[in-house]
């Protein structure tokens, strides 16, 4: 039977292999996009498309600013401006990467055939045709005007130009002798492949020319930066708990192969993790391997389980030493794998993958250990000598015995960290302040909005209904309710492309309030041979990317996004209609607190499944002190956060489930070892311990907030479960069976 | 429509730097070579005249030139008043004594409206102007007068810009901009004052 088990367990290994292999080859293997981290079913399905296209679409944009250097040979402008041309045909080449250039071009043809539907007025009641006579005249006699005679035959009153200049967001800086590169992604930001190219191309391009200045903004850079901060985050947890391992096993074991059986269960464990969220996911999140990363020293664990039974039982038979460690590991991988499983009740995608990530990694190094890794694991030379040896290191455990000191001391310490985590608790739901972002990042990005003089708010308008007319209607609704200067930042597509029924309106009102009191003036002052102002364009030019972008669909709805300017969004509030003000930041702080509370409760079922678990398989209400050791690590995980001043949030309290798992691990063997079998386990305990304390605690050092959070809680409760492992708990009921 | 804009803006910007360079005279007493003229700041009077084809009337303004170091200020009085002011940073424009505003979203991708172009150009160095444009005399005319002829050395500006021409003896008198459209534009200046 264990044969099978062994042959199935190598087949899933292999097939987990190539699984891994293929897969890492697609460009969109892994995702580093922040809003997967959002649960599916918290926004209303409008809005929650909306969001994801204003917020896909805002992710997209690229912006470099290109300015003349500082040194006299780089301060030319035409320098300037050739390695603006070289860095945009750098960027088009990467495939990835669409300039605005042809936007303008096509929202000026757009302008020009739709001039007599348009206004730059949102009420049309509030036309100000002496104002648009005015501005027309002023066109006509600046000098740099791009007026032609062909154009005031068709447009007297170069409504077009007057509509290009009310319905572009204002520039209210100057860009002056700096030039500006910008466009807009094929592909998600989010994507790995699209950062390692824009970025890969950016960085050649700086190389190319470094004596001109440059300033860039696109959430492709910061996320380029996040994945780069991630991966080196990872690599550095990863390998010094790696290290940890390695020194603790030959101290212990003093037997290469002892390192090569845990090290190959890790990395199997590992990969099949990677494996089975690739083929239930079509992308994996990046910070999986963070949270992932944790697992290291959990699954480990199984392995050091049954590499000490060799020592322990001067390595008997293959069948006694499985037999020693298969109901612990049992009950351990059970236990563990229904608190990472819990998570999947979050309704979080992420959370999904971390749940699938972390069960399937449990189940495999569990699978491993009990089948392949006794193969690994051949009779010592010297059995009798590593015996005694692993005896002298565990002598010093054994003698260990509690006191009313350690009583005393562990109650005032468990006092005074939950009285300061009491006085200093805070809690953090606001997602802008979870991922920090890069300093140098961020002043370029200042360097370019203070150039463009538009500071873009994260917030947008959204106007829905059951047809794109319906919606059109409420924004221009919404809009004609809003301050002229909030609609002035607002960027709209009923204003390029109004309803048929603010069509007729426009057009109905430059007829009677324009063209008919000043047309013949206009005729007669310029002398216009053959005007035709109502003339069409012929062929009709297709409606501008821009706009097209402002515009999606979900289900039966058809909606509008109209991103706001930083002043329209403050000033917009309360005067939108219908149509919604939406603040995807805030909603996402709202849906975070929502879950931190629901996952609060989580943790309470998990602890509840746990305890089912162990009384149903040890068949004694006894069992149920295998519980209190991670109920105090849970404390303490929420406590010392705390009080070392990190505010809780959904990630502290997700840290529980690791909590309770490993910590019910380390209790199981203590217990079994006291309750059943009387086998001594506390060196291969504290090993275990010791090392998921370490790759626990490394995360703490992590700059962005959620994995530092995780990490701070997980090792506080995990140590504390651990310590508090020794405390003689007693319940009543019969010996375990 | 970007396109327009930019090719307008190059040649209203361009339009006020040979003004420049007309005011930046030593006297009227010989003609000059136009290429080698020293820099001198001050103000004329201009008269801006616009041909557009099928409009029979052309577009008559008038107004003030200034020019000083790292600015222009372009003030057309008649028939309304318009302020164009064209700095290293950009170009802004004032109707009717209303405020300021910043006039497209080119600027920096304009080499002319760069410091490079315009400011060089104001400082007396010609050089800038063969950096974008193929520069070629003309015949000298009568008494010396002398005319150059300016053609764009980039394509995309070639499509709206055919030519500019400038004429003059001790300065620059005269500007002709033809687009590649058939309308053209003449400026006539008067003496510089201060």
């Amino acid at each position: 039977m264990r044969h099978w088990g062994a042959i199935l367990c190598a087949v899933w290994c292999v097939l987990a292999c190539v699984v891994v292999g293929v897969r890492t080859q697609r460009g969109d293997a892994f995702d580093t996009d922040i809003q997967t981290l959002l649960p599916q079913n918290a926004l209303e399905p409008v809005i929650r498309a909306a969001i994801a296209d204003a917020g896909g679409a805002a992710s997209r944009r690229v912006v470099v600013l290109v300015s003349p250097g500082a040194a006299p040979r780089s301060a030319d402008p035409l320098r300037a401006q050739q390695a603006a041309a070289d860095l945009e045909h750098s960027l088009e080449a990467t495939g990835l990467f669409t300039p605005d250039r042809a936007d303008g071009a096509e929202i000026g043809r757009w302008l020009f055939a739709n001039r007599n539907s348009l206004m730059c007025e949102t009420d049309p009641a509030k036309f100000d045709a002496a104002a648009v006579v005015r501005g027309s005249r002023a066109l006509l006699y600046a000098p740099i005007a791009p007026v032609s005679g062909e154009m005031l035959r068709r447009d007297p009153f170069l409504l077009t130009l007057q509509l290009a200049q009310c319905l572009s967001p204002t520039a209210g800086a100057q860009l002056g002798d700096a030039t500006l590169v910008s466009g807009a992604l094929n592909v998600s930001a989010f994507r790995i492949d699209a950062q390692d190219a824009v970025t890969g191309a950016y960085a050649a391009w700086r190389a190319r020319w470094p004596d001109v200045d440059a300033a860039r903004t696109g959430a492709v850079f910061y996320a380029a930066d996040g994945a780069a901060q991630a991966r080196n985050e990872i690599s550095l947890i990863a390998g010094a708990s790696t290290v940890a391992i390695l020194v603790l096993l030959m101290v212990c074991f003093r037997r290469p192969s002892s390192i090569v059986g845990t090290l190959i269960a890790t990395a199997v464990s590992g990969v099949g993790s990677l494996a089975a969220t690739m083929l239930l996911f079509p992308s994996v999140h990046v910070l999986v391997f963070v949270f992932g990363s944790a697992l290291i020293g959990v699954t480990s664990d199984y392995a050091l389980h049954y590499l000490a039974t060799g020592p322990q039982s001067g390595w008997g038979p293959v069948t006694e030493r499985v037999k020693r460690v298969a109901r612990p590991l049992a009950v351990c991988a059970l236990s563990t794998s229904i608190g990472f499983a819990s998570l999947g009740f979050f309704g979080v995608a992420f959370f999904n993958q971390v749940a699938v990530f972390s069960v399937a990694g449990v189940v495999t190094a569990w699978w491993f250990t009990l089948t392949l890794l006794p193969l690994f694991d051949l009779r010592a030379r010297d059995p009798g000598k590593l015996t005694r040896w692993w005896d002298k290191l565990e002598t010093p455990f054994r003698a260990f015995r509690w006191t009313r000191t350690h009583s005393m001391v562990g109650a005032i310490v468990l006092a005074v960290v939950s009285l300061v985590g009491a006085g200093r608790f805070a809690v953090l739901d606001d997602v802008r302040q979870f991922q920090p972002r890069s300093a140098a990042l961020a002043s370029e990005e200042a360097r370019v909005r203070e150039a463009l003089g538009f500071d873009m708010s994260p917030s947008f308008l959204l106007s829905y209904g059951e047809s794109a007319e319906a919606a059109r209607e409420q924004e221009e609704a919404a809009l004609q309710r809003m301050p002229p200067s909030a609609a002035r930042y607002t960027l709209a597509a009923s204003r390029f492309d109004p309803s048929a029924r603010r069509r007729a309106e426009n057009e109905r009102v430059l007829r009677e309030r324009l063209y008919d009191p000043h047309l013949a003036a206009r005729v007669a002052e310029l002398g216009l041979a053959d005007p035709a102002p109502f003339a069409s364009s012929d062929p009709a030019p297709p409606r501008p990317r821009l706009i097209g972008s402002l515009e999606g669909a979900t289900g039966e709805w058809r909606f509008l996004v109209a991103p706001l300017g930083a002043r329209a969004a403050l000033e917009a509030r309360g005067h939108t209609g219908d149509a919604i003000l939406v603040d995807p930041a805030a909603r996402y702080s709202a849906v975070f607190e929502h879950f931190r509370a629901l996952a609060t409760w989580a943790v309470a079922i998990a602890f509840a499944f746990c305890a089912v678990v162990v009384v149903l398989l040890y068949r004694t209400l006894r069992a149920l002190k295998v519980l209190a050791a991670p109920a105090v690590g849970a404390a303490m995980a929420i406590a010392v956060p705390a009080a070392l001043g990190e505010p809780i949030s959904f990630f502290t309290i997700s840290a529980l489930f690791v909590v309770i798992g490993t910590g019910i691990d380390h209790s199981v063997f203590l217990f079994e070892a006291g309750e059943t079998d009387g086998q001594s386990k506390e060196l291969v305990v504290f090993l275990a311990v010791f090392t998921t304390i370490l790759s626990m605690g490394l995360m703490a050092f992590s700059s962005s907030y959620p994995v530092r959070s995780f990490g701070i809680a997980v090792a506080a409760g995990v140590t504390a479960a651990y310590l508090f492992s020794f405390v003689p708990v007693n319940f009543r009921g019969s010996k375990a069976q | 429509m970007g396109h327009a804009a930019r090719v307008a803006g190059k040649a209203g910007a361009l339009l006020v730097a040979l003004i420049a360079l007309g005011l930046a005279s030593a006297g009227h007493a010989a003609c000059v070579d136009p290429l080698a003229m020293p820099v001198q700041y001050g103000s004329a009077e201009f008269t801006q005249t616009r041909h557009l084809s099928g409009v029979r009337a052309p577009l008559v303004s008038r107004g003030r030139a200034t020019i000083a170091a790292q600015r222009v200020e372009w003030r057309v009085t008649d028939p309304l008043d318009i302020v164009t002011t064209i700095t290293p940073a950009g170009i802004t424009q004032a109707v009717e004594n209303g405020p300021p505003q910043r006039v497209g979203p080119q600027g920096g991708g304009d080499a002319f409206l760069s410091s490079a172009g315009l400011l060089d150009l104001l400082s007396g160095n010609v050089a800038a102007l063969s950096t974008h444009y193929d520069v070629a005399r003309e015949p000298a005319g009568a008494n010396g007068a002398w005319r150059v002829r300016l053609t764009p050395k980039d394509a995309a500006l070639a499509q709206y810009l055919a030519r500019l021409e400038i004429g003059g003896c001790s300065r620059v008198e005269h500007v002709e901009v033809r687009q590649a459209n058939g309308d053209w534009m003449e400026i006539a200046l008067g003496p510089l004052g201060s």
